[in-house]
């Protein structure tokens, strides 16, 4: 597997990590050649980091590269800061910038596919909630949406356990802006036939574990096709979060089969 | 520009190795603050590329750390690949550094990024040990590089490892390299005789380099075979100063596409 680690002019300077499947002994020994391998431009997922975190971190805290090269994926993971993946209200674009732009920069880069069957968006934590957000608010770009002990439920008391009023004032605006219709992930929201399947893990004792059951049953009565996966809480805290991306990257996304 | 630290496993290398790549991303600074427009230059086509070495005893991070290559890059519409080279002679038994840095990297590279195959659109370059490798490389693929060039080279390697190595218990024999495909002398006669275009040549030295004498009497040579040379000196020592001026020099000389936008004025 390859990994690249990189400074770009983004949203201003900005850092993003990515890693691309390899072709390896593994590959050669199933007898794909190199050619084969390299000949088909590779699905992407873009995966977002959670609040107070930046774009190491999932290389960091699991095993992204391995799941990733297992399931022939590259993955894209770009600081997106304290945003929610939200136009922040007192700062930079980041909705505009991650479903535009940020595209834009990687597909002329690298030979990733552009279509939508082969595009996913998943994060942990705030990372969901943008994942959750922006897949259903731009369904044409993703086929999939996955949200790992996402935020789905947006309140000054649910979130305070990380976030003051200050912080949230700044991404969502004034007068409790985060209350506002544009930020509830609403299933209902998307109209036509094309919904992005929606895989949500949530722990047990996850603050918006009962959120996330309740936004399972309104993807339940809008039609899409989704799963929702409870976790124990058995490990530490990056190991849970370990065994998601596993069933994430391994079983949501990717249904064919592994190499190895 | 876009500046990458790639990682990735080499067969040849046995090992993860890094290379540093700069990408010409550019990006429309003026640009909406909406972020709505289209914020960056992008084109189909595959980009130019220059093969950039460091120095003995330096690895891929130093051309990137210590001089302005990523701008000036980025003005030419280049991407740069810088790898880390820890053998130029292929005096270790353990690795083949000169076959990754001129099969497997290559390679790679172009499955990864919109990087030319084309001759006209590869050049390879470097410093010290680096420049002599760029040119071992030009000169042992001539058909692969369009131009090569060196800082402050010694490009005479059997003489260099003669003078400076000759105790050394790591590096190859002097006489061993004598008339091998490491020795320059060898490969410019042997592209002769066999009529193969030569690549356009860069060579730079300092005049109080150490490396002087040597490149003084290489580009007399390449001047009495009538190679398109471009010479340039200028008062310096092996140091990275230097080599931070002379590669401007060296992009400067390139063929490249520097499109209608407004060029940075360096000093």
């Amino acid at each position: 597997m390859a990994r690249i680690q990189m400074n770009y002019p983004g949203v201003g300077s900005a850092s993003m990590d990515i890693c691309i499947p390899q072709y390896s002994m593994a590959e050669k020994q199933a007898g794909i050649t190199e050619d084969e391998f390299y000949g088909k431009k590779f699905p992407v997922l873009w995966l977002l980091h959670g609040e107070g975190e930046s774009c190491g971190d999932w290389f960091r805290f699991t095993l992204l590269e391995e799941y990733a090269q297992q399931a022939g994926i590259a993955v894209v993971c770009p600081t997106i800061e304290n945003s929610f993946g939200v136009n922040v209200k007192k700062g930079d674009p980041w909705e505009n910038f991650l479903t535009g732009n940020l595209r834009t920069a990687v597909y002329s880069m690298f030979p990733f596919s552009e279509k939508r069957e082969d595009n996913y968006i998943a994060g942990v934590s705030m990372g969901g909630y943008a994942a959750l957000r922006l897949g259903l608010r731009h369904p044409e770009l993703y086929s999939a949406a996955g949200s790992i002990d996402g935020i789905v439920s947006l309140s000054e008391e649910m979130l305070a356990y990380w976030w003051d009023k200050k912080q949230l004032t700044y991404v969502f605006g004034e007068d409790e802006g985060w209350l506002s219709e544009d930020y509830r992930i609403l299933p209902e929201s998307v109209k036509g036939t094309e919904k992005p399947e929606v895989y949500l893990f949530c722990r047990q004792d996850d603050r918006q574990f009962e959120q996330n059951k309740r936004l399972k049953e309104a993807l339940d009565r809008n039609g899409f096709v989704s799963t929702f996966r409870e976790e124990t809480s058995k490990g530490l805290k990056y190991e849970v979060r370990n065994r998601q991306l596993k069933e994430l990257i391994l079983i949501s996304i990717s249904p064919k089969p592994v190499v190895r | 520009m876009a500046i990458m630290r790639l990682t990735f496993q080499s067969e040849k290398l046995r090992a993860s190795t890094d290379v540093h790549v700069v990408f010409p991303l550019k990006r429309n600074s003026f640009g909406d603050p909406e972020g709505r427009e289209p914020q960056y230059f992008v084109s189909e086509k595959k980009y130019k590329v220059l093969w950039l070495i460091h120095g003995g005893g330096d690895n891929y991070s130093d051309w990137v750390y210590r001089t302005r290559i990523s701008e000036l890059a980025e003005a030419g519409n280049l991407v740069t690949v810088m790898p880390s080279i820890r053998d130029f002679t292929d005096s270790r038994g353990d690795t083949c550094y000169f076959e990754y840095l001129t099969e497997e990297l290559p390679s790679y590279i172009r499955r990864i990024l919109p990087v030319s195959e084309r001759r006209e659109d590869n050049f390879i370059a470097g410093l010290s040990m680096g420049g002599y490798i760029s040119y071992r490389a030009a000169l042992n693929y001539p058909e692969r590089y369009a131009c090569v060039g060196s800082l402050s080279s010694p490009l005479d390697i059997v003489e260099d490892y003669r003078v400076r190595h000759g105790n050394s218990k790591t590096l190859a024999s002097a006489d061993s390299l004598i008339g091998t495909d490491k020795d320059i002398y060898a490969l410019v006669e042997k592209n002769l005789a066999e009529n193969r275009a030569i690549p356009r040549m860069f060579q730079a030295c300092g005049t109080e380099d150490f490396a002087w004498d040597i490149n003084e009497k290489m580009r007399d040579y390449f001047y009495s075979k009538n190679l398109d040379l471009t010479w340039e000196q200028g008062p310096g020592i092996h140091c990275w100063e230097f080599w931070s001026i002379y590669i401007k020099k060296l992009i400067d000389w390139l063929p490249l596409d520097r499109g209608g936008e407004e060029r940075h004025k360096f000093q």
